[in-house]
């Protein structure tokens, strides 16, 4: 009765919600050994925007994937600017920085929801996305769309935030600041969510460096990246926030790290919306973009998003390649899986914040 | 930032034959050519030496000269190194020896420009159907 | 004459037609409240009954592989053991036959669709049937027997081992739950455990065994067995109502039902309100709880009673 058996979850499983496929091997409640196939979401985005101008590729990055779609359109215009030595308005610059952290926290609650899904606490889920309805309000509001904005262009922003808008944001991000206390008292406070996700998937420093995890993830296994911090791109030089990290590297602390970075994202927002200054929403960008080559790493709810362009001087990338955060989590994620329970399983795939259509591209 | 000279000294030894330039570019990475007989020993250095971080990512392109693969580092600043090969049966030695990290980038870019790696554990495509029999796409010319 | 009262008992009030759609009525119950809480707004009045009639249409598929001869007989067994359990359960103050030692039976009754559900898994070839199956036998031991305990304190207290008996003992609101708190709440606690609800949905958690044992079943199989869910929820919180909540006070006489009727709502309630409030357990920190936990708690109740 309690031989080996595999286990497939995927692609197609309630536990993903985008088609990958992890094979567990059991012998009877514990894994034995994990594989992981990937590539059922495979679009060749990267070889699509070889076909396409620079704008219409702006469109294309936006549906690399759903959740952190503005970060990858940030990060795809900063590249370009970068080539074409465009000077972004510092307006543009804070109005980045804004959907960037709505997007930073909309992303995090959707976690929240994901993970307490997969554990069975169906009531953190439905808070967890109610709330998280808040953010996605406010970016319907700014840009005519939950979840796919069209903000950025080449050059700068599209969206502008008018004094009655800007009290309005801050209203509702005061009420999803009043929220906040209900998701810290379930990580402090409760003993069944505690139970399933302390000392579950401990991801250490030393699997940190070696696989390049970044990200919440990273954070949360104590290491200090944060490219807002490292590396500062639009406005993020002239805010103040602090980089949350945790030292335990498990599935809590996973949930300490996002939580206390909800937390710091509102602090940025207000910031922003506050000190917005004036000026243009954007400059105008040339057709054809010089000749030349352009790295540019952003920091996405995932972590570490690179981007690297290379133009030949036409109107179209030679080369276009996104290199997405989840990838690094995929390659621990079968090794992190020998060794548990099969009940912990859900909780630590759940919690890596895998995001597969960003990945396969 | 990157130390320049720091770094300079580190590839003068450990590229005695074909002296690596270091170019800093509009985006304010580094980007140092090196060949790819002395890619291993520069990986190794960079990782013992300075503040080595992770490998962010591996890009393939092909350009008219052949094919050109980066190795995206993060060492507190964005270093990234060139190694060029030609566009026949290109071939590459595989980091994963060194960086558990790099295999699937690998993976890719063996999948979507056929380049070899050698030493690479599990060279299956990543990305692209197991039955893939055409051209590694993105070798593909424009409207092919 | 007598005898078409028994049988109308049987097939009407309190027997099938009643436990059928009183269930449906609890699982309304249930779906609503849980909803409610989780800031949803829940199905309207008709919606199991609705479900159960859709599912009843739809079409019926097993996997090769499956023992087909079994498999539709798991679901009708399952069905047919709690609608009898339900015969000996008092609604109200009426019962439709009542003996000593019904207690155990009924207790054996409810049991069966339990193992027809572990069994149900393992002759599909689904390897989530399987897993699910062995999870849910496991779940079966961890917490029959504190069920049973619970259950078992009352009789010895109140010396007798028919439902109808212990509720007869308890008129006066010398309910059995200021008697023996303990009792209640391990009884209750295992019988959480039984019908496999939050935090104790481990055999059919969703987001590991997909649906566990029910995984390939489909149609009309998946109706019964999700009416069976359903009836034994409401035959096992008639059972608890009745012998540690009063049931229906015989000092109400007529009134008796819509009291019992109340108790059995709030009972329901309170399922509800844990189902929301906790994640699910693992199965190791299930049975660390039902072993180290409960059953010595039982055990030194069964004391407390034998001495009362």
């Amino acid at each position: 009765m309690m031989g080996r058996m595999t286990i497939p979850i995927g692609p197609q499983h309630p536990l993903l919600k985008e088609p990958y496929s992890v094979s567990l091997e059991m012998s009877g409640e514990q894994v034995v050994a994990a594989s992981l196939r990937v590539g059922y979401v495979h679009r060749g985005i990267e070889q699509l925007a070889q076909r396409r101008s620079y704008v219409q590729n702006l469109y294309l990055v936006e549906r690399v994937c759903g959740i952190c779609s503005h970060v990858h359109t940030t990060t795809y215009c900063q590249a370009v600017e970068r080539l074409a030595d465009l000077q972004i308005p510092e307006r543009a610059a804070y109005i980045r920085v804004l959907l960037c952290e709505l997007e930073r926290i909309h992303s995090h609650l959707l976690w929240l929801g994901v993970l307490a899904e997969a554990i069975g606490f169906t009531t953190i889920f439905m808070y967890a996305w109610r709330d998280r309805e808040i953010i996605l309000d406010i970016m319907d509001a700014l840009t005519g769309g939950r979840v796919s904005h069209a903000a950025n262009v080449i050059g700068g922003v599209r969206v502008d935030v008018t004094p009655p808008q800007a009290e309005w944001l801050g209203g509702r991000l005061d009420e999803l600041a009043g929220q906040m206390y209900l998701f810290e008292s379930l990580l402090h406070d409760d003993r069944s969510f505690q139970g399933r996700t302390q000392g579950v998937g401990v991801i250490d420093a030393e699997m940190v460096h070696s696989f390049g995890v970044v990200g919440p993830l990273a954070r949360a296994s104590g290491c200090r990246m944060d490219l807002r911090r490292d590396a500062p791109y639009a406005a993020y030089s002239r805010l103040d926030f602090q980089v949350v990290t945790a030292s335990a590297g498990d599935v809590w602390s996973l949930a300490e790290v996002r939580l206390g970075e909800i937390r710091q994202s509102i602090s940025l927002c207000r910031q922003v919306l506050d000190g917005l200054p004036e000026g243009d929403l954007a400059v105008k960008a040339p057709r054809r973009i010089p000749a030349g080559e352009a790295v540019v790493r952003c920091e996405a709810p995932r972590g570490e998003l690179l981007y690297y362009i290379r133009s030949d001087g036409s109107e179209r990338p030679a080369r276009l390649k996104i290199r997405t955060p989840t990838l690094p989590a995929l390659m621990v994620l079968p090794r992190l899986l020998p060794g548990l329970e099969a009940a912990d399983v859900a909780p630590v795939i759940a919690g890596t914040d895998l995001c597969i259509a960003c990945s396969d591209r | 930032m990157i130390d320049l000279e720091a770094l300079r000294e580190l590839l003068l030894g450990c590229c005695p034959a074909a002296i690596p330039s270091i170019q800093v570019g509009v985006d304010g990475e580094t980007y140092v050519d090196i060949s790819q007989d002395d890619l291993l020993g520069v990986v190794y250095a960079l990782m013992q030496t300075t503040n080595w971080h992770h490998l962010s990512a591996i890009t393939g392109s092909a350009d008219e000269e052949g094919l050109q693969v980066l190795y995206h580092v993060w060492l507190g600043a964005g270093l990234s190194l060139r190694v060029r090969c030609g566009q026949e049966a290109p071939r590459l030695p595989s980091l994963v020896p060194l960086i558990p990290g790099a295999d699937w980038y690998e993976r890719e870019a063996h999948d979507l420009l056929g380049i070899e790696f050698s030493g690479h554990p599990n060279l299956k495509p990543l990305l692209l159907p197991d039955k893939w029999d055409g051209p590694p796409p993105l070798l593909a010319k424009d409207g092919a | 004459m007598a005898f078409i009262v028994r049988l109308a008992q049987m097939l009407i009030f309190p027997g099938a037609l009643y436990l059928i759609l009183g269930s449906l009525f609890i699982m309304w119950l249930d779906r609503l409240l849980v909803a409610r809480w989780q800031a949803r707004v829940g199905p309207p009045w008709y919606q199991p009954l609705a479900d159960l009639i859709k599912l009843l249409s739809k079409e019926d598929i097993s996997p090769t592989g499956t023992d087909e001869r079994i498999a539709a007989l798991l679901p009708l067994l399952s069905l047919a053991a709690a609608l009898t359990a339900g015969l000996y359960v008092p609604v109200g103050n009426t019962v439709v036959h009542s003996f000593e030692g019904d207690l155990i039976v009924v207790a054996f009754l409810l049991s069966v669709p339990t193992l027809a559900y572990f069994l149900a898994g393992w002759v599909t070839p689904s390897v989530y049937g399987v897993m699910g199956g062995n999870r849910s036998l496991l779940q079966y031991f961890s917490y029959e027997v504190p069920l049973l305990m619970g259950l078992v304190v009352p009789a010895v207290y109140s010396r007798s081992w028919s439902i109808m008996g212990l509720v007869d003992a308890q008129h006066g609101y010398r309910w059995h739950l200021f008697v023996f708190p303990l009792g209640f709440v391990i009884a209750t606690i295992g019988l959480i455990g039984k019908l496999k609800r939050v935090p104790f949905d481990i055999p059919h958690a969703k987001s590991e065994m997909v649906a566990g044992p029910l995984t390939e079943y489909s149609g009309r199989k998946l109706a019964l067995w999700k009416l069976t869910v359903a009836v034994q929820t409401l035959v096992g919180i008639n059972q608890l109502v009745a012998v540690y909540l009063g049931g229906a006070d015989r000092l109400w006489g007529h009134w008796g039902l819509i009291i019992y009727a109340l108790k059995v709502i709030l009972f329901m309630g309170g399922l509800a309100l844990i189902q929301v409030l906790y994640a699910r357990m693992r199965i190791d920190q299930m049975a660390r709880i039902g072993w180290r936990a409960l059953v010595p708690l039982g055990i030194v109740q069964l004391l407390v009673a034998i001495w009362l």
